[in-house]
């Protein structure tokens, strides 16, 4: 499953790099630091998954979040913040993302969990041994 | 008695209290002086100490009136003034019944003097008892050559004290008067000057109110600008370099029992994330303070 990681920080950036490694059937198709670039990249690399952070330079998360859904109807989107839950849940139902994760406690079983109930409907990747 | 005074009117009544006070003791020394000299070299009368004691407990009077300092007391001063003037202009008349003209006239001082300090209400009440106390002067003065006190006093040297002294008296309630008039047009001039100086500070000060306040609203922007920023720098930085250890650890706890040479990359990467997490914070604390 590619999966296009977005977030400005370059040291998050490779931390959920590694989580997304650790899934089996999860492979880290590209990485983006602004909503801008997540936008122009998400086609390209052919993204099924994308790990979006909410605060980014430029547009910002859920306003890339929108665009990639207007253009890419059928990539999941997960918003990953430090936001409170709550108000990440309000973020990502504004800006029709299909999931959030907390950055606190991220990790493979989260990010798989997070897959799982954005598309019950897609076949489930294997879980982790 | 009449309203709160403003500032000028305040002081036109105090400094006319104070010329009046001085007349008044200068007006007693001067009796005083006459009534010595009727002693030593006309005729020395028990009815001359008497006349002598009265004055100078008028003087007395004056002086200590004079040392009450609060404008808050004015009005007492005139009351006690004017009670203290006719009191001895009543008791002199029957000594001394040829000076009833000096006397009436002596009645008006007081008079000139509280007008300020009444409201129109509390005029009559004092013109009835100016009129009462000179109507009891006036028959006092008749009783006067049958009182056992009265002074025999020599034809030549009765019009004299009426021919100098009745003109003198009138002449100084004129004064009065005409000095109370003039000094109350400088003293309104002095408070109007006052006043619109007082207008032009209140003015610059309004003004520097509103620079303060600008600098104050300037300053508590400048501080939210900065409080902004350390949190931003917090949020972008250190903290996003302490979530990435976070999972990173917790990556490289699950790959413990499996994978030794993942969990050794997991784990100098976490030293990488914790080393990116304390250099941040060493710049946002010499963006605090530089001398760091």
């Amino acid at each position: 499953m590619p999966v296009l990681i977005v977030d400005d920080h370059p040291g998050f950036r490779a931390a959920a790099a590694a989580v997304v490694g650790s899934c089996p059937g999860f492979i880290v198709a590209g990485e983006a630091a602004t909503g801008e670039q997540a936008v122009d990249r998400v086609g390209p690399a052919g993204a099924a998954l994308v790990l979006m952070d909410v605060h980014l330079p430029g547009i910002g998360g859920a306003e890339a979040a929108r665009r990639i859904r207007a253009a890419h109807p059928q990539v999941v989107i997960v918003l990953l913040s430090d936001h409170e839950p709550a108000d990440l849940a309000a973020i990502a139902v504004g800006c029709g993302a299909h999931g959030f994760l907390p950055k606190r406690g991220f990790g493979p079983d989260e990010l798989l969990r997070a897959w799982a109930g954005a598309r019950p409907d897609r076949p489930q990747p294997g879980r982790r041994p | 008695m009449t309203g709160t005074p403003t500032l000028g009117e305040d002081r036109v009544r105090r400094v006319r209290l104070t010329r009046l006070l001085a007349y008044d003791i200068a007006a007693n020394i001067a009796s005083l002086l006459l009534l010595a000299a009727v002693w030593l070299w006309v005729r020395r009368s028990p009815a001359v100490g008497l006349l002598a004691g009265l004055v100078a407990a008028h003087l007395l009077v004056d002086l200590a009136l004079l040392r009450r300092r609060s404008p808050a007391q004015d009005r007492s001063t005139v009351a006690v003034l004017t009670a203290s003037t006719w009191l001895v202009t009543l008791a002199v008349a029957p000594i001394v019944p040829v000076v009833l003209p000096i006397l009436a006239l002596t009645s008006l001082y007081p008079v000139v003097l509280a007008k300020p300090y009444l409201t129109r209400r509390r005029v009559p009440l004092l013109a009835c008892l100016l009129v009462a106390v000179n109507a009891a002067m006036a028959a006092e003065s008749r009783l006067g050559p049958l009182s056992p006190l009265g002074i025999q006093v020599p034809g030549w040297l009765t019009s004299a004290i009426l021919i100098t002294f009745t003109p003198v008296t009138a002449g100084t309630v004129a004064l009065l008067l005409w000095h109370n008039s003039a000094w109350l047009t400088g003293a309104l001039r002095q408070a109007t000057d006052a006043n619109r100086a007082l207008r032009r500070a209140r003015q610059q000060l309004a003004a520097q109110v509103g620079q303060l306040r600008a600098s104050r609203d300037r300053v508590a922007a400048a501080a939210d600008a900065e409080r902004r920023r350390i949190q931003r720098d917090l949020h972008d930085g250190a903290q996003q370099s302490l979530l990435a250890a976070a999972v990173t650890a917790r990556l490289a706890r699950q790959h413990w029992d499996t994978s030794p040479n993942r969990t050794a990359e997991l784990l100098d990467r976490l030293r990488a994330d914790l080393d990116q997490a304390a250099a941040d914070l060493r710049r946002l604390a010499c963006g605090i303070y530089p001398r760091c």
